[in-house]
């Protein structure tokens, strides 16, 4: 029995080689570094073990296996044991594993089976793009023979080769009906949870460990979801109010800081991205680098070009996205006209006026001859829509894909644009709260700690409705794996 | 435990957390450990990377078997920085309480003041004496429970509480303002944000103000009664005596439950104004104490009361504080500090490498492998090896005579075919085993390969079939790691590379038909005499290339692709595909919008370049080449399947723009005869378009190794002067690359 009196269970990973079963455990174990996974043949030589946990107990353990490579020979070899007609098929696989044969020519294979036998149940994976040949229909029947329940799991069905039709068909005429499904590379939402399920079908004495588990899966995704929600609330709240205050007659300083208002926020964009990763559990390395604007760990794309907006149909305001100032905007701190800060900045002034100026701190800054530059609402949008893009992928990505994540690219988000547009109205009041952003300012803006549980209260607000526009993104993002052309 | 009332659990639930982490073993965590955890959350995030140095997380993993929150407040414990960050939150604390320390000072020195406000002069207006020293806290106190009672609110601002508080926060992060300071008064806002926390903490300062403002009206009270002589007078429009009397005896109620003196109905009806009499010392130590009991009872003892009960909710919600993990900082800290779960080699008993071993066992020189002299050769034979029906269909064709032996799925086939070829009298030939790139090349294969070429020695070619659907299905990179693990199998068998040929049967063509040919006739495909295609374009090219000057236009360079590729329209479906990617139906529709053949454009020129092996790839003449033969060469196609669509469109301008985008230095032009290319690169791209035209149906990895081959020449100084030296070069290579490649 697990902790907490919950009836612990044991499934043997099996299946024949190449066909997945150790990116299945990465993605079940949230672990890109578990085992090793690569196209050639038997990549996995030992029997591995891994415990799946729920609130820190130990409910299933899983074992990977080595493939079954020679299930033709493998048959032929139980087979040969046969002295009477009424040995059973268990008989005749413990009696094959006390033979030479499985010491010597499928010593591989005699390590799966001796490891079915230990367990409770088997999750049969297949790859779902190979044609049904003979040697599986060996496989299966060798399993059969091992007297254990079996889940059959169809692997890479969102393949536009994958023959599931046929996989169905050949595993019903065995009597295998209770067939998961589960794409290692492009995970569907409630794959894992379906997988479980179809465990918990065909083994009832384990109902209150399988229903623990898919309850804890589902909790699990769901604080995912809302971690993920919190860190993009996080970057929305510092870059929104973010703001670096410039003296209107010094042009090189102005320039100077425009420059520095930029990097800081692809700074903050790039660890926001980060955690992300982290928070999902995947490697720096599973970005792409064309074209979703993430290139090797990195955002690829600037933010701040007029392409990254087009890219995700996020419209700046006019002139916003050009030169210098693409995605500032200047509050203007003396009564909305340019004044002497025209001299300064040029034209582009003109263009950014009105979105968003900062009243309390208006009249100080007018005496000071200052102006204030900050992101401005188009550049924020382009975030969100970034941002929560990104999550949506991590979500729908397996830990045993290898091909680094490529979002949509071309077109605009998935992330719904009403969605988009409340979420930035409900980042105003950070707007006019500088001493809220955590990224470092040379303003001079001292940090009020006063104001911090309003900080606090509006992100939490704020990565409510991110989760919101998460959950509603259901449309499928494309996977370079799913690409076919 | 059985069900609770929602009150009942919000108040039970620390105890019982405790309770079941005691049941865990796991150390109790104090509200500081968790203020030192916020705070290294937030001074991580400032920072933008970890304190983490030396493997701490791995350590808490190991010896922990705590939940997430018990592990981030351990991992903080022992960072170096939580002894800094922990001094900085004592920092903080101390700051907050000196300001609400001085604050309550002033409370009591407002107090004294009110006091002596309320007793200005001598004779004392015994209404304006209770509405003063208790009206405006008593409506404050009323609003408050108002408000905590009916509505479960407690004022959030605007109260006393919360404007001490705000000060001395204020006052705490302008004293202090390192960034440790900043980070530990960040976390004590996130811990007063939460809602219970800050609710009873403000009340608790309230009531403390309030307190302190009583004590000070005491002590006033106390002063000015010692110090002064009052005498204490009432006078009413509205009540009558009886009224008024009954009201003085409801508010003495207090001060004679706790045992002072207050005035009885007698002295009542001797203070009133209208009485001209002076009052006794007696009476007016009566009224004195009647008031000074008022302030105890009304003011002091229910702030007290509400201070000590907000102090011990506040305690409880405190204790009751937990980590917010859904937090940035905390969230991502679950990756690491709480693995999914626990790995174990259940069995890593040595495996010696069964492939290796079978490399050392079979691979053999031919002579040995022979079986021994047959009586007679028959026909060369062809098996399938778990193949699915390819394009070209089973068998593939041959001109010669082969025998079939059928495509093999399973035990029952496998014995077929042992069967068949042990008991002829007669060996075949050659044996051409077929297989497929979609099919793991595993030992199973491997045993029935070497059962077959222990029965016929290693005359045996492999066809390795179906690359194109596998490199789609599975992706290039791991085509080209098929490749090498097929390769691999045949050699273990004793099959040299040289008799594994790489042909998709899914796109049979000409070439790859006599290279399927040749593997059974054992002779090499001829390239002979005049009409060979590749002879044919490239003396086109030799014509028309011979009268350009050194800027060729980009109509020019069209129709030079156009008249080659209707020399190979015998495979127009094939090269279509090769560079398009689409059927011809699919271009047909593609070219009705302008975007969509842009799209295609670019990916023609991608996939040509792809085409190239890394080391020409490595050269920027040759990856100009590539993008644009594979540029032109998809207009090209797109022009043979709808010319007048084509002809509509900015052809010119969507062939420059796509290769700009790939090869961003080029630039593009918007009339057609100024854009063009350098003579070296127009011909290069033209000869390449050329080979790859006649090289269609090879798998990728085979037309790579040709055109590495063939296009290894030294072409730098390529003019005009250079054209037939270069073309002839090439030419030459092209028949060795294929010679290598018929090579059985």
């Amino acid at each position: 029995m697990s902790d907490g009196d919950l009836p612990k269970l044991s499934i043997a990973i099996v299946g024949h080689t190449n066909t997945g079963k150790t990116s299945l455990l990465r993605t079940l174990l949230r672990d890109v570094n578990f085992g090793d996974v690569s196209a050639s043949p038997g990549t996995t030589q030992a029997v591995v073990g891994c415990t799946l946990l729920v609130d820190g107990r130990k409910v299933v353990s899983l074992f990977d296996t080595p493939g079954l490579e020679d299930s033709i020979g493998l048959l032929d070899a139980i087979e040969q044991a046969r002295t009477d007609h009424r040995t059973d098929g268990l008989q005749l696989v413990e009696q094959f594993l006390h033979s030479d044969s499985a010491k010597e020519e499928f010593q591989q294979e005699a390590k799966t089976i001796r490891q079915i036998l230990q367990c409770e149940a088997a999750l049969y994976v297949i790859d779902a793009r190979e044609a049904v040949l003979g040697k599986n229909r060996d496989e299966l029947r060798i399993l059969a023979y091992c007297g254990r329940p079996v889940v059959p799991v169809l692997n890479f069905v969102a393949n536009k080769y994958a023959q599931t039709d046929e996989w169905r068909d050949q595993l019903a005429r065995v009597n295998m009906h209770a067939v998961a499904e589960f794409d290692t590379v492009a995970l569907e939402t409630d794959a894992e949870i379906h997988l479980f399920e179809k465990v918990l079908t065909l083994l009832d004495a384990y109902r209150p460990t399988m229903l623990a588990l898919i309850e804890s899966r589902k909790n699990e995704r769901a604080e995912l979801i809302l971690a993920s929600a919190h860190t993009i609330a996080d970057l929305l709240i510092d870059i929104s109010a973010l703001a670096m205050t410039v003296q209107v007659a010094d042009q090189d300083h102005t320039s100077g800081v425009m420059d520095q208002l930029k990097d800081s926020v692809r700074s903050a964009e790039q660890y926001a991205a980060t955690q992300l990763l982290e928070l999902h559990r995947f490697r720096e390395s599973d970005f792409s680098a064309r074209p979703i604007p993430i290139d090797d760990g990195k955002w690829g794309i600037d933010l701040f070009s007029s392409e990254a907006m087009q890219e995700y149909g996020v419209r700046g305001s006019a002139g916003a996205a050009a030169g210098a100032m693409a995605g500032l905007t200047l509050d203007i701190m003396l009564g909305g006209l340019s004044l002497g800060a025209g001299a300064a900045i040029g034209a582009a002034i003109g263009a950014t006026l009105g979105a968003g100026r900062l009243p309390g701190l208006q009249l100080l800054d007018k005496v000071r001859g200052r102006i204030r530059v900050r992101v401005d609402i188009a550049t924020l949008g382009l975030l969100i829509a970034r941002q929560t893009d990104l999550v949506h992928a991590l979500l729908r990505r397996g830990h045993a894909d290898r091909e680094p994540v490529n979002l949509r690219g071309g077109t605009s988000t998935n992330a719904p644009r009403d969605k988009i547009a409340q979420l930035l109205k409900q980042l105003r009041p950070a707007f006019a709260k500088p001493e809220w952003s955590h990224i470092p300012s040379d303003d001079g803006v001292p940090r009020q700690p006063g104001s911090v549980d309003r900080r606090e209260r509006l992100a939490a607000k704020v990565a409510d409705s991110i989760a919101h526009i998460i959950n509603d993104m259901d449309t499928p993002f494309d996977s370079v794996s799913q690409q076919s052309d | 435990m059985g069900r609770l009332t929602p009150i009942a659990t919000r108040l039970l639930l620390p105890a019982r957390y405790d309770a079941v982490m005691q049941e865990r073993h796991l150390p109790a965590m104090s509200i500081d450990d968790r203020l030192i955890a916020e705070a290294v959350r937030i001074a991580e995030s400032v920072r933008g990377s970890s304190f983490e140095t030396g493997g701490i997380t791995d350590q808490i993993v190991a010896e922990s078997p705590a939940d997430l929150e018990h592990r981030i407040v351990e991992r903080a414990r022992r960072l170096d920085v939580s002894e800094p960050l922990g001094a900085s939150l004592r920092d903080v604390h101390t700051g907050i309480r000196t300001v609400i320390v001085l604050g309550l000072v002033v409370g009591l020195i407002l107090g004294g003041l009110a006091a002596r406000s309320a007793l200005a002069n001598h004779v004392a207006s015994i209404f304006s004496l209770i509405a003063g020293l208790l009206g405006v806290q008593t409506l404050m106190l009323l609003i408050w429970l108002v408000g905590t009672i009916a509505f479960g609110r407690v004022a959030r601002s605007g109260s006393i509480g919360a404007l001490l508080l705000r000060g001395a926060r204020t006052f705490a992060a302008k004293v202090h303002r390192s960034r440790n300071h900043a980070a530990a008064a960040e976390a004590l806002g996130c811990v007063l944000a939460g809602p219970r926390i800050a609710k009873w903490t403000i009340a608790s300062l309230t009531h403390a103000a309030w307190g302190s403002i009583n004590l000070g009206m005491l002590v006033g009270l106390a002063l000015l009664f010692i110090g002064q002589g009052y005498e204490f007078r009432w006078d009413s429009t509205w009540l009558t005596e009886s009224q008024y009397a009954a009201l003085i005896e409801t508010i003495a109620q207090g001060p004679r439950a706790i045992g002072l003196d207050a005035p009885d109905q007698s002295a009542i009806t001797a203070s009133r104004e209208t009485i001209d009499l002076p009052q006794s010392q007696d009476m007016r130590r009566t009224w004195s104490w009647m008031f000074f009991g008022s302030v105890i009872t009304y003011g002091l003892a229910p702030r007290l009361l509400l201070l000590l009960l907000s102090l011990g909710l506040r305690q409880h919600a405190l204790r009751g504080y937990r980590l917010d993990l859904s937090r940035p900082g905390f969230a991502r800290m679950r990756a690491i500090l709480m693995p999914a779960a626990t790995h174990e080699e259940v069995d890593a008993a040595e495996r010696p490498d069964s492939r290796s071993q079978v490399i050392s066992a079979t691979v053999p020189d031919d002579d040995q492998t022979q079986p021994a002299v047959p009586e007679a050769i028959g026909p060369p034979v062809i098996i399938g090896l778990e193949v699915r029906e390819p394009g070209c269909g089973w068998p593939p064709p041959f001109n010669s005579k082969v025998s079939d032996l059928g495509i093999v799925d399973g035990r029952d086939d496998q014995q077929r075919i042992v069967s068949t070829l042990n008991t002829g009298d007669v060996i075949p030939s050659v044996t051409v085993l077929v297989v497929d790139f979609s099919n793991t090349p595993d030992r199973g294969i491997e045993r029935f390969v070497n059962s077959i070429v222990e029965m016929i020695g290693v005359r045996i070619r492999i066809v390795l079939t179906g690359g194109r659907r596998y490199a789609e299905t599975n992706g290039a990179e791991t085509l080209a790691q098929r490749t090498v693990d097929w390769r691999a199998l045949t050699q273990r068998t004793g099959i040299t590379n040289n008799r594994v040929v790489e042909i998709d049967l899914d796109y049979l063509t000409a070439t790859t038909r006599r290279l399927l040919e040749s593997l059974i006739v054992d002779a090499r495909a001829t390239h002979e005499g005049p009409t060979r295609h590749l002879d044919l374009a490239f003396k086109i090219i030799h014509n028309t290339a011979g009268q350009w000057r050194d800027h060729v236009p980009q109509p020019a360079l069209l129709a030079l692709h156009g008249e080659i590729a209707k020399i190979y329209d015998h495979k127009r479906s094939s090269w279509t595909a090769a560079f398009t990617g689409l059927t011809p139906g699919g271009i047909a529709s593609i070219v009705e919008n302008p975007e969509s053949v842009r799209d295609t454009i670019t990916g023609a020129a991608q996939r040509a370049i792809n085409m190239l092996p890394p080391t020409l790839r490595a050269k920027p003449k040759w990856m100009a080449a590539g993008a644009l033969a594979g540029a032109v060469g998809c207009v090209t196609a797109a022009t043979l399947i709808s010319p007048i669509a084509i002809a509509a469109l900015p052809t010119w301008s969507l062939i420059g723009a796509a290769i700009a985008a790939i090869l961003p230095a080029r630039s593009s032009h918007s009339d057609p005869q100024e854009a063009g290319e350098n003579f070296a690169d127009a011909v290069r791209a033209v000869s390449l378009f050329t080979l790859i035209l006649e090289v269609q149906g090879l798998e990728q990895t085979a037309i790579s190794r040709i055109l590495e081959t063939t296009l290894t020449v030294d072409d730098d100084d390529l003019s005009r002067n250079a054209l037939e030296r270069f073309l002839n070069d090439v030419k030459h290579r092209f028949d060795i690359a294929i010679a290598q490649e018929l090579q059985p």
